[in-house]
């Protein structure tokens, strides 16, 4: 008989933690958890709000930590596409070089216009932060493992994602510069502009996947994933998604309203120190957001791929490996193309994209119609 | 009900405001002013500021002897400096009627075409930049490497040569140069079909540049614009072929022509230029005789008198005009810089398009202020 | 008609922003061409034009300036002083100081070409960068008690 059962018990949820969290966090913290809350005299509504906080904390965590070392992916990435090295100097492989920049960025002074309107050129980039939160909490990164799993899930993403205009309209504005308004009112219609294929391409999958819950359509792709399980329609709503999702992100061959080049830094030109580092933070999660979003739709999100699911790789190593290569191919993007001009921008939205993610939901409607998919 | 046509008094109304494009600029190729009049985003005016980098060049070629004048014409047009120094150079030889000998004739097309090659592949790098794809950048100034390299061997200089001399070359040729010339025009070769590949037929960088300031024939003519400039618009016109100096008459090459006289014309110009550039190279390598490399020059005094002589640098048409009174020590000199003429053409092909255009048209004229201001 | 003609312009388009990924994930995995300095250094090329040195002949041990003037008559911009003193005998000149203003300088190498002795020659300095404008100006020669 073993001494006592207690390491034996702790080492199996050790295991199952790291293999399936959702349901190690769901069906055994969970409950200890309430079970405790209850002991000490808090109900339902204690538990819900400790367990919020608790979200929230982590998830905090996970957005810092993620927004950091993708600046430093961004900049290695970078470098290897123009024949040169990136950051190696602080730490191996510069992996100490975010820590380098948060000291950097925390010890520099906090400008605001003296013409600036103060309380929006305060709140601008907070703004932003929380439009990112809000998206990040009904994205699955593994069965069960999301901070909240809504019965309209794809419909409220749909809302929540367009509130990032709004932290870049007050940035623009509130600047008291002819450059930062510019910068953006530009980003101001391209947001709000492709904020309309995207949303037909998603209708199309959920149409196909028959639910709007984002953790359902991710589990109904268990067989096949939805990129050809919806035959050429899954690799064309694919490829919109993730075109329309790059321009709604800012980032090149989109980037007017950062445009170095012209308007040398655009709407976030009069921001300095932490300010400046929110905005960075909130467009590098907004591309791990759209990776993320594209991959939940048409990659399988946590699923493994056909046979190589008997390995036992846990599904959130799945999940964070097909982000990756989908922000891979956001970064190549990036340093390949030239930018597109402003009206460009537009009549390839209101031209190209549009029309053809109308064709893509009729098709993927007759698809569906026609059985495939059952 | 409001009437929002532009014809009603209801209409909403813009109003147009002035922006500047300060001197120091990522994009204006050194220190240009540019003060617009917009109208949203459309230019309606363009006003050059010149003068940040004004050194009164003139001034001081009136101080020293004339040998002593050469390196300051490398602080000109510092990306065709070879070509600089020669352009000084060629019109005091004229006006006293010295003959250079052939093997520095030679030495002097040479380094010259390897100039306009190193030169074209960096505002290849700087006009990709300035619309966007960054890595393109380091792509053009990886190969301007190569040729700067073989540059410092010769004569010890990476940008600023004062190579070309009154009477010959300063330097003979070292023994690897003939091997490395050969070896940059195989990789130049190479590097222009990459560029086409990248740049030429994308999509997005065709949008930019197809169409965008479009300079007619006669305007480039009475403007006195030169180079790519003049070419693009479709006039064949090339000081190498119409009024050969040195001994450009030996060589086979084209001279490339541009139909419509937009960015785009000028920046195939450009590539094609630097085909034609690595064949006259090759000729130039098979039919290099021996000899001196420099003219036994005793005192440099030219008779009295004006003399005027021009030459065909990577930019345009540089011309150097000077009025002698017998001494040692000219008594005016002029540089006819080709950036000059090729910017003023700036505000009347700019008119009405995009702010985006405006930088555009800039990287597509090619200009380096120092030449401009002197 | 127009469909097909916008189908094929997307179509057309879409295949050339792949071209140019297709180059750049090519230069994505080729060598870099970046040098680790300060850890590795550039091998200047023998003709490089750093800054002037005025260096003592190995022979005699001494500078071989002759205090001929010829470098200072060359210089375009004054760069160059030489300040004279007499000699232990009283009679012969001697190189007291030779002042070099490399604030001012521009490198060109006419002094260079212009001595006849090979006193002065370019070296392969490039880190010349000081914090006080008054360290750029130079005496190149070795103390003026040593013979000429």
């Amino acid at each position: 008989m073993p001494a006592s059962p207690q390491p034996f018990v702790l080492s199996a949820f050790v295991v199952q933690l790291l293999l399936h969290p959702g349901a190690a966090l769901s069906g055994t913290v969970g409950p200890a958890l309430k079970g405790l809350l209850l002991g000490l005299g808090l109900g339902d509504t204690g538990y819900n709000a400790v367990v919020a906080l608790l979200c929230f904390v982590v998830m905090s965590g996970f957005v810092t930590v993620t927004a950091l070392v993708l600046t430093l992916a961004e900049r290695k990435v970078a470098a290897y596409f123009q024949n040169r090295k990136g950051p190696n100097r602080v730490g191996p492989w510069g992996l100490l070089q975010p820590i380098a920049d948060v000291v950097k960025l925390l010890q520099k002074e906090d400008t605001v216009p003296r013409a600036a309107d103060r309380p929006i050129f305060l709140l601008a980039p907070f703004i932003g932060m929380i439009a990112t939160y809000m998206v990040l909490a009904v994205i699955p990164f593994d069965q069960g493992l999301s901070v909240t799993d809504l019965d309209l899930g794809v419909l409220y993403i749909t809302a929540v994602s367009g509130l990032g205009v709004l932290s870049i309209l007050m940035a623009g504005w509130s600047s008291a510069n002819k450059y930062s308004l510019l910068g953006g009112l530009r980003s101001a219609a391209q947001i709000v502009s492709y904020e309309l294929s995207p949303a037909l391409v998603v209708l199309s999958v959920v149409l196909f996947s028959g639910t709007l819950s984002v953790q359902a359509i991710v589990e109904k792709q268990s067989a096949q994933w939805n990129l050809w399980h919806m035959g050429p329609m899954g690799v064309l709503g694919m490829l919109i998604y993730l075109t329309a999702g790059t321009a709604e992100i800012n980032r090149a061959p989109f980037d007017l309203p950062e445009a170095e080049s012209e308007l040398t830094a655009g709407y976030h030109t009069e921001y300095s120190g932490m300010r400046f580092s929110m905005f960075q933070l909130a467009e590098f999660m907004n591309m791990f957001i759209i990776a993320a979003l594209t991959v939940t739709l048409f990659l399988g999100g946590w699923q493994p791929l056909g046979l190589l699911r008997f390995l036992g790789v846990p599904g959130y190593v799945w999940f964070f490996g097909k982000t990756t290569g989908v922000m891979f191919v956001i970064m190549w993007f990036r340093w390949t193309f030239p930018r597109v001009r402003v009206d460009q921008l537009m009549k390839l939205e209101w031209k190209i994209l549009l029309p053809l993610s109308f064709i893509n939901l009729v098709l993927v409607a007759l698809w569906a119609a026609a059985g495939v998919g059952k | 009900m409001m009437n929002l046509s532009p014809q009603s008094k209801d209409a909403l109304k813009t109003e147009e405001y002035w922006i500047n494009m300060g001197p120091q600029h990522p994009s204006t190729h050194g220190v240009l002013r540019l003060v617009m009049r917009l109208d949203g985003e459309t230019v309606l005016e363009v006003v050059p500021h010149l003068g940040y980098i004004h050194r009164s060049m003139e001034r001081m070629c009136e101080w020293d002897v004339y040998p002593q004048l050469v390196h300051l014409t490398d602080r000109m047009d510092y990306l065709s400096a070879m070509m600089t120094n020669w352009a000084y150079v060629q019109v005091v030889e004229k006006s006293m009627g010295l003959v250079v000998p052939e093997r520095a004739e030679y030495i002097r097309v040479m380094v010259a075409e390897l100039n306009r090659l190193s030169s074209h592949a960096m505002w290849f790098g700087a006009y990709c930049m300035d619309l966007g794809a960054a890595s393109a950048f380091f792509y053009g100034f990886r190969e301007r490497e190569i040729v700067v390299d073989l540059f410092e061997t010769l004569c010890g200089q990476r940008l600023t040569y004062h190579y070309v001399r009154i009477g010959g070359v300063s330097k003979d040729l070292t023994e690897d140069f003939v091997p490395r010339v050969l070896d940059i025009c195989e990789t130049f070769k190479r590097a222009v079909d990459e560029y086409e590949a990248l740049v030429s037929g994308n999509v997005i960088f065709q949008q930019r540049t197809k169409g965008i300031g479009v300079l007619s024939a006669e305007k480039a003519i009475s403007y006195g614009c030169g180079g790519a400039v003049l070419r693009g618009s479709g006039v064949k016109f090339d000081l190498r072929k119409n009024e050969p100096y040195s001994v450009y008459d030996r060589f086979e090459f084209d001279v490339p022509v541009g139909k419509n006289g937009d960015c785009f014309d000028r920046y195939q110009v450009r590539l094609e230029e630097m085909r034609q550039s690595v064949r006259i190279l090759e000729q130039a390598v098979k039919q290099i005789p021996g000899g001196p490399s420099m003219a036994d020059v005793k005192a440099i005094r030219p008779p009295k008198g004006e003399y005027y002589a021009r030459l065909e640098t990577a930019r345009g048409d540089m011309g150097v005009y000077f009025v002698s009174q017998g001494g040692t020590k000219p008594y005016r000199m002029k540089f006819r810089s080709a950036c000059f003429s090729n910017l003023s053409c700036l505000p009347e092909i700019s008119a009405g398009w995009k702010l985006a255009d405006v930088v555009s048209i800039l990287g597509s004229l090619d200009v380096v202020i120092p030449d401009i201001d002197r | 008609m127009g469909l097909f003609i916008w189908i094929r312009d997307i179509a057309t388009g879409f295949g050339s922003l792949l071209v140019g990924m297709g180059v750049t994930i090519k230069e994505f995995f080729s060598k870099d061409v970046t040098q680790q300095y300060p850890d590795e250094r550039w091998r200047m090329a023998d003709r490089f034009r750093g800054r002037v040195d005025l260096p003592l002949d190995p022979l005699s041990g001494a500078h071989k300036c002759t205090l001929c003037m010829m470098c200072v008559r060359a210089c375009p911009n004054d760069s160059l002083e030489i300040v004279q003193s007499k000699g232990p005998d009283g009679k012969t000149r001697v190189l007291d100081k030779y002042i070099y203003k490399l604030g001012t300088c521009t490198l060109c190498e006419l002094c260079v070409e212009a001595c006849n002795f090979d006193a002065i020659r370019m070296n392969h300095d490039y880190e010349m960068a000081t914090y006080d404008r008054q360290e750029l100006t130079l005496i190149l020669n070795e103390p003026a008690t040593r013979p000429r």
